[in-house]
């Protein structure tokens, strides 16, 4: 493959005491593509992407993202570099309006957080305005995040997220919770957006239909290390892959 | 996208503001020199209060030590006219300089914790300078504190003295208000609402933390000095754990959510404790009380209480109603989840 990884991870390792949560994990995530890490309960999923965000310092390794070292780096440094995270727990701003929401992400995007003087801030809401036009949450932008029904939070999640123009999205169980009408308005929104800009998304879910369906590649993770990588068709017919987490009874 | 429109934040005051400031001036002309200094001192409270309740209100930030920049304004202008016999008016604008630099230094400390020992953090700050001050006597004048002419003529005759302290806090109030709600006050929402989703998009929650704290300190110590006009004195007390109290209380009291919520609760408590010392004994123990009534039964103060009697009063007369709650119950009444591109409610326009 010629072309340089958005995202190249080395020996990434974490250990907390004696607990190796991951252990020496190599990543390269392809700019423009939809790459999913899967694993069973405990994998390691979550801890890695800790270690993406800057959440947990790594024990050992490198995080390369667009030719920098990041690891080490924090939290809203990542996310300024272009790197941003959507939860799997609902993490929305509760008693903020959806719309108060959005410009907060844009603000900290154009480095206008810092702003005390003014209160116009028209380029900024017409631009949230836009965004919850485009994911569908317009006509709800003026209650608070707290009131909208579950799959509304999570479609704001992400709009949060999106709202930074991340170069990379890391989505983490983006469809927890959901109905299955909701799961499928979910993964229309993700595939969408991913397409329409040219984002790179790396995806958490535990729902195989969705993994195999959306994903370009899939790396699975089992008790902190990679024991597979390759495409959708390749995952699903390595014998490993099969005897840990897809058969294995869970 | 279709248009949506949407009229800009303006600076525009409401209505019901001004007309209190002009009731408020009006005191001089219709109060007696003892009703006219008590509400002279709830008007400075209130700068006390909304400075404080930047930090407790909108930045989630429970700091029981704001008596500290309280008291550094006070004492800078007494110590500076005891020692350098400095101008009134000089010390007027470098107190709260005094207090926002004291801020910032307390804040690279304090803020490097969390909740209650950020709380316990600049308590022990306020205590310290509580015990420094009463003991540094030939520098502070000790436990008695600073007395002396230490205004000028203008601000000796009272009405003059109490249209200069309405003057400087509805100053004050309206910097403050600006701040609120300027991008850097969405951001500080943003963090109390939830930090670690502010800083995954980008916030650099110390920072914005650190100013909100440092310019609480200067209006704290702004307030400070208006103290010193109503009192023409300075005294340990003001450092002390229980006026970092009052901000608080009167914050709980009136209600943190909304900004002049805790200038509501300083006019209450200021007309209230006079009445309560006049009839109890033990006035602290109604004080509490009526804090322990609040907190379980209006948890967002008498403002808020105001507001869901409006509201009330909005189901029959749907104009009073306020902006957002419109919007929300649109969006509720409209189905909220299943958005139709077309079905937008009229009251996405404001």
């Amino acid at each position: 493959m010629s072309t340089q990884p958005l995202l190249e991870v080395r020996g990434l390792t974490k250990a907390f005491g004696g607990f190796t949560a991951v252990g020496g994990v190599d990543l390269a995530v392809r700019p423009g593509t939809i790459h999913s890490v899967i694993g069973p309960n405990g994998a390691g999923k979550t801890t890695l992407f800790r270690l993406l965000t800057g959440v947990h310092r790594p024990t050992s390794g490198s995080i390369r993202f667009g030719g920098r070292e990041l690891s080490g780096a924090r939290p809203y440094v990542v996310s300024r570099r272009g790197l941003t995270q959507s939860f799997q727990i609902t993490n929305v701003f509760p008693k903020m309006t959806v719309l108060e929401s959005v410009q907060v992400a844009i603000l900290a995007r154009h480095h206008r957080s810092w702003d005390f003087v003014s209160a116009r801030q028209d380029k900024v809401t017409v631009e949230a305005m836009e965004m919850l036009d485009e994911v569908g949450l317009a006509q709800a932008m003026d209650a608070q995040a707290q009131t909208l029904s579950h799959g509304d939070q999570r479609v704001l999640e992400v709009t949060l997220a999106l709202a930074t123009r991340p170069r990379l999205l890391l989505l983490d169980e983006p469809t927890a919770g959901m109905s299955p009408a909701e799961t499928g308005r979910m993964v229309d929104l993700v595939t969408g957006l991913a397409r329409a800009r040219g984002l790179t998304v790396v995806l958490s879910e535990h729902d195989m239909d969705i993994v195999f369906c959306v994903s370009d590649e899939v790396t699975v993770l089992h008790r902190g290390r990679v024991i597979c990588h390759g495409s959708p068709a390749e995952v699903q017919a390595d014998p490993q892959v099969a005897e840990v987490y897809l058969g294995g009874g869970e | 996208m279709t248009t949506i429109l949407r009229k800009p934040a303006s600076l525009r005051v409401p209505a019901g503001v001004i007309a209190l400031i002009v009731v408020l001036a009006l005191g001089p002309r219709v109060l007696s020199t003892a009703a006219l200094l008590n509400v002279q001192d709830a008007v400075g409270l209130a700068l006390f209060a909304c400075a404080t309740n930047l930090l407790i209100g909108y930045g989630g930030l429970v700091s029981f030590g704001q008596g500290a920049f309280y008291g550094i304004g006070a004492y800078t202008v007494a110590l500076a006219w005891m020692h350098l016999n400095a101008s009134f008016w000089v010390t007027l604008v470098v107190a709260p300089v005094v207090g926002g630099v004291a801020a910032l230094a307390v804040g690279l400390l304090a803020l490097r914790t969390r909740q209650l020992y950020f709380a316990l953090l600049t308590l022990a700050v306020s205590q310290l300078l509580y015990v420094i001050v009463q003991q540094q006597e030939s520098f502070t004048g000790g436990a008695d504190g600073v007395f002396g002419p230490m205004l000028p003529g203008f601000l000796l005759n009272p009405g003059n003295a109490y249209w200069f302290t309405l003057a400087v806090a509805a100053i004050g109030l309206l910097v403050l208000w600006q701040i609120t709600r300027s991008p850097f006050g969405m951001t500080l929402r943003a963090i109390r609402e939830n930090r670690e989703r502010a800083e995954a998009l980008g916030v650099n929650v110390f920072l914005h933390q650190l100013l909100a704290f440092t310019f609480s300190g200067f209006f704290c110590a702004l307030a400070g000095v208006l103290y010193v006009v109503w009192g023409q004195s300075a005294n340990p007390n003001l450092f002390s754990w229980t006026e970092s109290g009052y901000p608080i209380f009167m914050a709980v009291l009136g209600g943190q959510y909304m900004f002049l919520g805790p200038a509501l609760g300083a006019l209450i408590y200021e007309q209230a404790r006079d009445v309560l010392l006049a009839s109890f004994s033990d006035s602290q123990l109604v004080f509490g009380a009526v804090l322990l009534v609040i907190i379980l039964a209006a948890p967002d103060g008498v403002a808020g209480l105001l507001n869901r009697g409006r509201r009330l009063l909005a189901r029959r007369w749907p104009g009073l109603a306020p902006a957002t709650s419109r919007a929300a119950a649109a969006a509720r009444a409209s189905g909220g989840q299943d958005t139709k591109p077309d079905g937008r409610p009229e009251t996405a326009v404001r």
